[in-house]
């Protein structure tokens, strides 16, 4: 459980989600990225604000679940961490616990940010430039938009975050019995 | 068969050979050995859509009064550098109440003639952070920031008359050195022709201020300096100190004047100068130290090139067919100037100017033949025959003539520009007049190549070159923001007097910062506009409709431009650097109310 704290640790800092937007014009270090921490949005967001006017994509910047982010995953550590006090039976009921829990989360993120996705091609601001139909840019893989394509793709924090889950999932299997040949050796 | 018949037979066979032979002596000059097919020279100047030259190459613009940046081998033009010319595309001093208007008027008229870009070394190479460019009309010198690409001081040059030659002093540019050309009296602004003089100036790399002059003899034409920081070089012509053309071709030779840096500091130190419109003017011929060495060449010389060895400075023989190389070792060692002279070799009619692969060959352009004629430097001064390795035909009245990097000590050998005067029918007809012609040529090989030809606004003189890899970097995407630039929430109106406003706007895509602003009738309005843009390229400009203004601001840039508001009404103003898909919309209003 202790790697699954260090692990948990890193999602905090590391961004769980990204996506790059490449364009003629906007290829290489000028590619526009988007890197989704806990917490917090970074990027070239001001460029793509921009860009957006003649778009009206609906950029959710600040939702519920982007702020809940770090207390969840600040939860998961704390209890990792608080589980070691734990004697090895309780740690294995806590570990599974904890694993379903995590596995829960990840789905349900899974789940919202896809929702996002969904809400940002379809919930427009405005729509100034025609010929740019609604859609839904998947959770992973690339979606044309306009005229750039853009490429999602798991951060090393949502790495960090399975990890951890199969870390904790690890953590709660039985101790094997003592081999009953060896133990004859030994008499 | 009879006698008559065989005959006409012996004729029909002999008249059939010879056309035939003839038709082979044609074929055989077409494709004569080394020549290449034109598919094969136009890959060697081709580059692809997306990618880069590997050389940029700067030429100067002549009476544009801009320098012109081109890419080689291709030869694209890619933009212009204006300098002592109003550009409005550039918003480039074409509005009066504008810094760079200012700047420019500050310095003299408003149109200039750029002969020879300079840029600026160190350790003896190109270090890709300034370039000089003179103004013969009147007299000055200009910096341009290589950061970008955009001109930053520019000074008329006391007690001279038509900056000509210009030279950084090599290794680490400690001066620049500007040749006036023209004699004039010293100190200017009073008639006395019995008192004419002229001077070749050591100025401040960065202020362009003269750290001090020297009186020269004669008229001083194009300069170079030694590779160790010692000596600046001049071709002289006119020693005959005549005010018409024939009186300046009246003696059998003229010179190359040889400035003793360390020897005119030294005299600098020593009080040994008079100061003359708050110049130190040093006359060589009062000095305890020798500061002029003076050696006789042909009659008026032109070209004046060191070769990227240090070892000799060549001067090209213009009127004489003959480039004079000068062993720069021997020029205070001997006692007769002369003596310092190492070879004379004949290289054609004409020789102008004279260039070098840093394999140890010099390249020479020839007006009177056209041509570039590739010659041995060591060669010639041992009197081996052979020296003249070859020569190609260029289109036409070839000027200047500069291979890549040949100014620096590490020439890269690779390319030749021949900038010829002339070009006639070499391009589309467009008028009685016809830009110049560039013609760049492969001197990789023993033989020459000539690849390719280009055509620019009349007129580049010189032209030199740095390796794109060494420069790009160096190059800005964005501006940074100056202390004043105006924030994204900071665009407003302020009234600072009963006539005074002034006006403080954002620019970014695709709105400016105020829809509309109100003054009164002649107001004077002082408008600072910021391009909060964080992205290359995104360039917006402000043209107001009817007030002659048209700014243009870089990606992180602030201008100003102060005018009175003079015709009441609706003005709008504009963007006009085409910047996204509403960059029409991107306007709005200046309301000028009208004073009861």
């Amino acid at each position: 459980m202790a790697g699954a704290a260090i692990l948990l640790a890193a999602t905090l800092v590391l961004p769980l989600w990204s996506t790059r937007m490449e364009a003629p014009q906007y290829k290489g270090s000028e590619a526009l990225e988007v890197h989704v921490y806990a917490g917090r949005v970074h990027g070239d967001l001001h460029e793509i604000e921009l860009l957006n006017q003649y778009v009206g994509v609906h950029l959710p910047l600040e939702t519920p679940e982007l702020a809940a982010a770090p207390w969840v995953l600040g939860a998961f550590l704390a209890i990792t961490l608080g589980v070691q006090a734990l004697p090895a039976a309780a740690r294995r009921r806590a570990a599974l616990g904890l694993s379903i829990v995590m596995a829960g989360v990840l789905l349900g993120g899974g789940a919202l940010l896809q929702y996002r996705l969904y809400q940002m091609g379809h919930e427009r601001t405005s729509t100034i430039m025609e010929g740019v139909p609604d859609f839904t840019p998947p959770l992973l893989g690339s979606k044309k938009i306009a005229n750039f394509t853009a490429f999602m793709s798991l951060g090393a924090g949502a790495w960090a975050y399975l990890g951890a889950l199969a870390l904790a999932a690890w953590s709660t299997r039985r101790p094997p019995a003592p081999d009953p040949a060896r133990v004859r050796r030994q008499e | 068969m009879n006698t008559q018949a065989r005959q006409y037979w012996i004729l029909g066979t002999v008249v059939v050979a010879g056309l035939a032979l003839g038709a082979a002596c044609q074929t055989g000059g077409q494709t004569a050995p080394g020549a290449a097919a034109p598919a094969d020279l136009a890959s060697r100047t081709y580059v692809p859509v997306g990618e880069w030259d590997k050389y940029y190459a700067f030429l100067s613009g002549g009476q544009s009064g801009a320098v012109y940046v081109y890419g080689l081998p291709s030869g694209r033009y890619i933009r212009s550098i204006p300098v002592y010319e109003p550009r409005a595309g550039y918003g480039y001093a074409n509005v009066p109440g504008t810094e760079t208007y200012e700047m420019l008027a500050a310095s003299g008229p408003m149109w200039g003639d750029t002969h020879h870009p300079i840029l600026s070394e160190s350790g003896g190479d190109y270090d890709g952070k300034h370039l000089w460019i003179n103004d013969k009309a009147n007299s000055r010198i200009a910096r341009i920031d290589l950061r970008t690409f955009e001109t930053k001081a520019i000074a008329r040059i006391p007690n001279l008359q038509a900056t000509h030659g210009i030279a950084v002093v090599s290794p680490d540019t400690s001066y620049i050195v500007a040749n006036g050309e023209f004699q004039a009296e010293i100190p200017q602004g009073r008639l006395d022709t019995d008192s004419y003089g002229a001077v070749m100036a050591f100025l401040d790399p960065m202020t362009l201020e003269p750290r001090f002059e020297v009186l020269m003899p004669g008229n001083c034409d194009i300069n170079d300096s030694s590779k160790d920081g010692r000596w600046a070089f001049t071709t002289i012509y006119n020693l005959e100190n005549a005010v018409t053309v024939e009186g300046m071709i009246q003696r059998e030779e003229d010179a190359i004047g040889a400035v003793d840096i360390h020897a005119a500091e030294a005299a600098l130190e020593r009080g040994e100068f008079r100061e003359i419109n708050g110049v130190k003017v040093i006359d060589p011929t009062e000095t305890t130290e020798k500061v002029l060495y003076v050696i006789p060449v042909p009659k008026n010389p032109h070209g004046c090139d060191v070769t990227p060895d240090g070892k000799y400075v060549l001067g090209a023989g213009k009127l004489s067919p003959t480039v004079t190389v000068i062993d720069i070792s021997k020029i205070d060692q001997v006692e007769n100037p002369r003596d310092a002279i190492a070879g004379q070799p004949d290289v054609g009619l004409g020789p102008l100017h004279t260039t070098f692969d840093g394999r140890g060959n010099a390249y020479t352009s020839l007006f009177v033949d056209s041509q570039i004629v590739k010659w041995n430097i060591e060669k010639a001064i041992a009197g081996d025959p052979t020296y003249v390795i070859d020569r190609v035909d260029v289109h036409y009245n070839v000027g200047h003539t500069q291979a890549t990097l040949a100014e620096t000590m590490h020439p890269t050998g690779e390319y030749l520009l021949a900038l010829n005067k002339l070009s006639k029918d070499q391009y589309l007809p467009v008028g009685p007049t016809m830009p110049e012609a560039q013609e760049l040529i492969d001197i990789t090989g023993e033989k020459m190549t000539l690849l390719s030809s280009f055509p620019a606004e009349p007129e580049p003189h010189d032209a030199v070159f740095m390796l794109a890899e060494d420069l790009s970097p160096k190059v800005v995407q964005t501006e940074e923001l100056t202390a004043d630039a105006v924030p994204e929430d900071g665009s407003r109106v302020e009234r600072v007097g009963p006539d005074e406003v002034h006006v403080y706007m954002t620019a970014i895509r695709s709105k400016y910062g105020l829809n509309d602003f109100t003054v009164k009738e002649g107001d004077k309005v002082t408008i600072t506009l910021t391009n909060i843009e964080t992205i290359r390229d995104m360039s917006h400009g402000f043209a107001v409709e009817g007030y002659g203004i048209n700014l243009a601001l870089d990606p992180g840039q602030t201008r100003k431009v102060t005018f009175v508001a003079d015709k009441p009404g609706t003005h709008w103003y504009y963007c006009t650097w085409f910047c996204s898909a509403l960059h029409l919309e991107m306007r709005g209003r200046m309301l000028v109310e009208e004073r009861g």
